[in-house]
């Protein structure tokens, strides 16, 4: 049974002194999960966001689907300069978004720090 | 007591009331006896009291003396009271209940609106024989409670008086015994009834206030019999509410079995809760007419607050449901926010928290109420008319019914404008509501039967397509095991559901002897992504034959997926020169597995995303013997009952133990798939092997 996707939205400070956006995810991200992903992503103001950190700790599967979306977001992320990192990826998952070219558009990390650490 | 009731009934229906043949009852007309008193002769007989009562509005002071209520007094002096006379007019019956021997309450005698207590006394002289037991039979159709007291002292209530506001129910026959006289001869009593009125009752029905019907005095055996015709008259009233209750219930299991038909259409899941609120409410009626496990005011609360808005905002969703109507959006939201203005102006309007607000301020929310009902018939019809205009006959086929529902809510107004809203055949209440209620029920089975059978035969369509549709693409998938020269190709494809978004293609060059293998698996599942391989089959196809070039295929692929939507695939190509040499570009596909070893290529976006894409592309050679796998992710993404995943090891760890195709497709299977599985196994093998076996087909795949 897939579990609806969640989306909180919280303002960080990069130890280099950056805002950071971070974006955490919840559930399972799927076809159904546009608003939730894309949604959340699109209402950010793209002026002001500069850097954005995707939090996946608490997502438990993403389909191709959604991992359509989550390519999606980085695509428009990057056509808007922002920078954007991901963290919080099992091995299977991190290794899945390696394969469809994510790490292309985003830094791929474990911890949330490591993630900060690069911005 | 409710097998009592039962019993009662099929008695008054089946051998008559038997009651009444042992009792002989003689009619005392006002103006009997002297005065004030009424003399009445007891044998083995009741007197009706018709009066001369004596009546007043308030309530009694306490006598200081005896600390009891002054009024109740045997030589309390009434004489300055009214005089009110309990006889009905020939045929009279409530135009509520339909109990007969009626007679206006004290609203239409000169105190309209008056709610509140009031006192009714009588002084009776009765002869009596030792020995013989005399009872009073209250009246059985009354607004709302009472206490009956005898030459002042309490003989019991109808309602709970103990809190300084009465608990009231619904109107009942009730029996009390008289205190036994001592020696033959006249005995003198002063009946007194101590009454309360809700402001409720006094706003829902017409003459409402006191008494209805006459008490009865008497023989405590002839009493008794009265009280169970009486009992009879009341079960028989409302005969058919429980039949409703059945029906009602009965419908709404139907809707919500319904679901399981057809999971998309929630109308069912709207009608189905809508009836539950009907049975429910058809339940509470029983409760509070039939027993005391509910207070009149419960009973109000429980109706009026909670069961009627959120019913009249649940059908305004049925017929919206019904009716397919996507827009204004806002009108769902507008049908309950009139369910809660209902629910609050009922409240206030019908005066229920009396004590809590004052009455001056129940006036303008009863008002309030009616709009808001009216509103929601607007809404309902607006519903009907945008139904109407879409639909055709089924808003023609449930307009009548739908009217006649409206109607039946104003059915209080049109009571206290003493119109007729029930009528009484063979003395069972029958009205407006249940009209309407049979009506719809009888509308709604038919619309559903209707809807239904077109939902089957939708379902029965769709299905045939979705066959047909898996029989298409077995067509264009390859078969499992072909040989080509230079090659063994063996394959496996397990959809996850009927059609599979996954696929792929082996297209041998015509003269080259080289073998392209297309392998890719579409985002999502079932139909869609099945109509998606299919564009993807044919454009693979059409490229292959410009261009066998994995580049130029995985271009052409992109480009015919680009500007589709949310169509998107990750997908592999790779061209295998007659010699082994092998050139690989992937579009975000898994990479294939080379002797068991998962080949290192770098990522790449899948196809579908954007214009110009960069695939990633890599050249190896096989040699004899060598063996290429390609997978989809359905073999790693296989999730058993636990939520664990059949993963990359294992799936690798398998590959190197040289499991055959449909071997390796079965163990992520059995794991738990979740997703399509797609499995293509290349082995190079001596092309002279082969040839000399199998010269180079014509198949078309």
């Amino acid at each position: 049974m897939q579990s609806e996707t969640k989306a909180h939205m919280e303002q960080l400070t990069s130890p280099a002194g950056h805002p950071v956006t971070v974006l955490r995810f919840e559930g399972d991200i799927a076809s159904t999960s546009k608003d939730a992903v894309l949604g959340t992503y699109q209402a950010l103001p793209k002026a002001t966001v500069r850097s954005v950190l995707l939090d996946f700790s608490k997502v438990d599967y993403i389909n191709s689907s959604g991992i359509a979306l989550v390519i999606q977001m980085l695509i428009e992320a990057s056509n808007s300069d922002q920078k954007v990192y991901a963290f919080g990826l099992s091995p299977h998952f991190t290794k899945v978004f390696t394969m469809v070219g994510i790490t292309k558009y985003a830094g791929l990390f474990a911890t949330q720090a490591e993630a900060l650490a690069a911005l | 007591m409710a097998r009592r009731f039962l019993l009662l009934f099929f008695l008054h229906f089946g051998i008559g009331c038997f009651g009444w043949a042992q009792a002989r009852t003689v009619p005392n007309k006002p103006g009997n006896g002297p005065g004030n008193t009424t003399s009445v002769t007891i044998g083995q007989s009741s007197a009706r009291l018709y009066g001369p009562w004596k009546f007043t509005v308030g309530d009694s002071p306490i006598d200081p003396l005896t600390h009891e209520q002054l009024w109740a007094e045997p030589g309390f002096d009434d004489s300055g009271w009214e005089t009110v006379n309990l006889t009905s007019a020939e045929g009279a019956i409530d135009p509520t209940t339909g109990l007969s021997g009626y007679v206006p309450g004290w609203t239409a005698k000169g105190h309209p609106g008056y709610w509140g207590y009031a006192w009714y006394r009588i002084r009776v002289r009765a002869n009596v024989k030792p020995g013989e037991k005399l009872a009073v039979g209250g009246p059985s159709d009354v607004d709302d409670a009472y206490q009956l007291m005898a030459n002042g002292v309490v003989l019991g209530s109808f309602g709970d008086f103990s809190r300084s506001r009465p608990t009231i129910y619904n109107t009942r026959p009730m029996i009390f015994q008289l205190p036994q006289q001592d020696g033959e001869g006249p005995a003198s009593v002063v009946l007194a009834f101590r009454f309360w009125m809700e402001p409720t009752t006094a706003m829902q029905q017409p003459d409402a206030g006191g008494m209805h019907n006459a008490p009865l005095l008497g023989d405590a055996g002839t009493v008794a019999a009265d009280y169970q015709s009486q009992w009879v008259e009341l079960s028989r009233a409302y005969a058919t509410t429980p039949i409703f209750a059945f029906l009602y219930l009965l419908l709404a299991l139907t809707a919500f079995s319904l679901v399981f038909f057809d999971r998309s259409d929630r109308v069912y899941l709207w009608i189905g809760g809508v009836y539950l609120l009907a049975a429910t409410s058809s339940i509470v009626l029983i409760l509070t007419v039939w027993t005391q496990a509910l207070s009149g005011e419960a009973g109000n609360v429980i109706t009026d607050i909670l069961l009627t808005p959120l019913t009249s905002a649940g059908w305004a969703m049925i017929w919206w449901v019904w009716f397919r109507l996507r827009r204004p959006a806002w009108l769902p939201g507008a049908a309950f926010g009139l369910a809660a203005l209902l629910a609050l102006s009922n409240s206030l309007g019908e005066n229920l928290w009396f004590t809590l607000v004052p009455g001056p301020v129940s006036a303008p929310f009863h008002v309030i109420s009616m709009a808001a009902r009216l509103a929601t018939l607007a809404l309902l019809l607006w519903i009907f008319v945008e139904g109407i205009r879409t639909q055709g006959v089924e808003g023609w086929v449930a307009l009548p019914a739908l009217l006649l529902h409206g109607m039946s809510r104003f059915q209080n107004e049109l009571s206290l404008l003493h119109l007729q809203i029930y009528w009484f055949p063979f003395g069972v209440q029958f009205g407006v509501g249940q009209l309407a209620g049979l009506l719809l029920l009888q509308v709604l089975v038919l619309l559903l039967g209707r809807r239904l059978y077109f939902s089957v035969l939708k379902q029965r369509r769709m299905a045939l397509d979705v066959k047909q549709a898996q029989e298409v693409q077995q067509v264009i998938l390859p078969r499992a095991r072909v040989s080509l020269p230079g090659f063994e190709v063996e394959s496996e494809y397990r959809p996850a559901m009927e059609v599979g978004g996954d696929f792929f293609q082996i297209v041998p060059h015509p003269s080259d002897g080289s073998l392209l293998i297309v392998a890719g698996d579409v985002s999502g599942k079932g139909l869609k992504a099945g109509m998606i391989v299919a564009l993807l089959v044919g454009a693979t196809r059409t490229a292959a034959e410009t261009n066998p070039e994995p580049v130029f295929v995985l271009g052409a692929l992109n480009r015919r997926l680009l500007g589709r939507g949310d169509a998107q695939a990750t997908c592999l190509a790779l061209c295998i020169a007659r010699d082994g040499a092998v050139t690989l570009a992937n579009a975000g596909h898994m990479p294939p597995y080379l002797n068991g070893e998962q080949v290192a290529m770098e990522g790449a976006l899948p196809l579908g995303m954007l214009p110009g894409a960069d695939f990633s592309v890599m050249h190896f050679n096989l040699a004899e013997g060598d063996r290429l796998v390609l997978v989809s992710d359905g073999i790693a993404e296989a999730t058993d009952a636990e939520g664990r995943l059949f993963g990359f090891d294992r799936a690798e760890q398998l590959l190197k133990t040289g499991l055959s195709a449909a071997d390796l497709a079965t163990a992520a299977q059995r794991f738990g798939q979740a997703d399509d599985i797609s499995v293509i196994a290349v082995t190079k093998i001596a092309a002279t092997t082969n040839a000399a076996r199998e010269p180079v087909p014509e198949w078309s795949i």
